[in-house]
């Protein structure tokens, strides 16, 4: 009788950790899935915020790490606003540095105000072509880009998070930390000061 | 004439499939140094320590550290003190023992000069 209980604790151990292998691998795929699903995705969406490939690279990199190091424990439906979500912060955190990066370089010696200010030239939009040529095809896109670099963070978060990537509401309020009623105000905004932006392309 | 909202409707449509072909039309070198990222990203998971083990060391750590702790308070080890029942088994393995017993018939004479002795030094 104790021989028996003796053996079948190690047996319940081994049983145990054999099932939490599989259900380490099973959730080692469906990570996966959802990373090759939201990678592409989500690299574009930190190259129109951060306006860099590598910086854009880096955050969703990091992003990518850091869901599956402390959330790859949580249900799947949880997991793309928590990856967008952690996304959001590394961006923010991007153009925190981008910012004390340039206050050091201007108020450093020697420091030129080019490295520092964004030149206007290389910023000024294409005057090649007529509006409705510009907007078609890839071209949209870079207006689109123009335009959303006007906007506040906030706005042009809530645009590619509901409008690009697809999130609900309520998916878009976990992702940037805020109300869903926030969600819908700086969404509208946006759609209202990108159209007057883009006014020449409307049908 | 279009609507406002329905104008909204279109704008929306109309930049979101310029994203997505955007998305689509990524380079190989991106697409390669995604890939990359996510097996790092991946490699986490496989490092982790198995999820029954987190739960239980931690409880087994817990309660070794509660152990040594009480001993510590006690100042005793385990069995250091003896137990009544242990004494009354080891006294009942000398009376039961034989050869304590067959000691007295070698030398009775012995025994009852030692009586006399002890007898007498005390009175």
């Amino acid at each position: 009788m104790i021989g028996s209980a003796t053996l079948s604790l190690p047996m319940q151990l081994v049983g145990s950790g054999g099932r939490s292998r599989e259900m380490a691998v099973d959730q080692e795929r469906a990570l996966e899935r959802f990373l090759v699903g939201v990678e592409r995705r989500a690299y574009r969406i930190a190259k129109l915020s951060l306006r860099d490939h590598d910086d854009a690279l880096d955050a969703v990199q990091d992003a990518m790490i850091r869901l599956a190091r402390n959330y790859a424990g949580h249900p799947e439906e949880q997991w793309r606003p928590l990856f967008y979500r952690i996304l959001r912060n590394l961006i923010t955190d991007c153009h925190r540095r981008r910012r004390v990066r340039q206050g050091v370089i201007a108020w450093w010696p020697g420091g030129t105000e080019d490295e520092a200010m964004p030149d206007p030239v290389e910023n000024a939009p294409d005057p090649a072509g007529t509006p409705d040529q510009q907007l078609e095809g890839g071209q949209l896109l870079e207006r689109i880009e123009q335009a959303l670099a006007d906007l506040s963070g906030r706005q042009r978060e809530a645009f590619m998070l509901r409008n690009f990537e697809g999130l609900d509401v309520a998916q878009t309020a976990v992702a940037m930390g805020c109300s869903e009623g926030s969600v819908k105000t700086h969404y509208f905004r946006a759609v209202q000061a990108l159209q007057q932006e883009l006014g020449e392309w409307q049908p | 004439m279009a609507t406002m909202n329905e104008r909204m409707k279109d704008f929306e449509r109309r930049s979101r499939a310029a994203f997505d072909d955007s998305v689509a039309a990524l380079d190989g070198e991106t697409r390669s140094r995604l890939t990359r990222a996510r097996r790092l990203a991946l490699a986490e998971i496989r490092h982790r320590p198995m999820p029954w083990l987190s739960t239980w060391l931690p409880a087994g750590v817990a309660a070794a550290a509660a152990l040594m702790a009480l001993l510590l308070w006690t100042g005793k080890e385990p069995g250091s003190e003896l137990d009544p029942t242990v004494i009354a088994l080891e006294e009942l393995d000398i009376v039961t023992a034989g050869d304590d017993l067959d000691m007295l018939d070698e030398d009775p004479g012995f025994y009852a000069w030692a009586t006399d002795e002890l007898a007498g030094g005390v009175g």
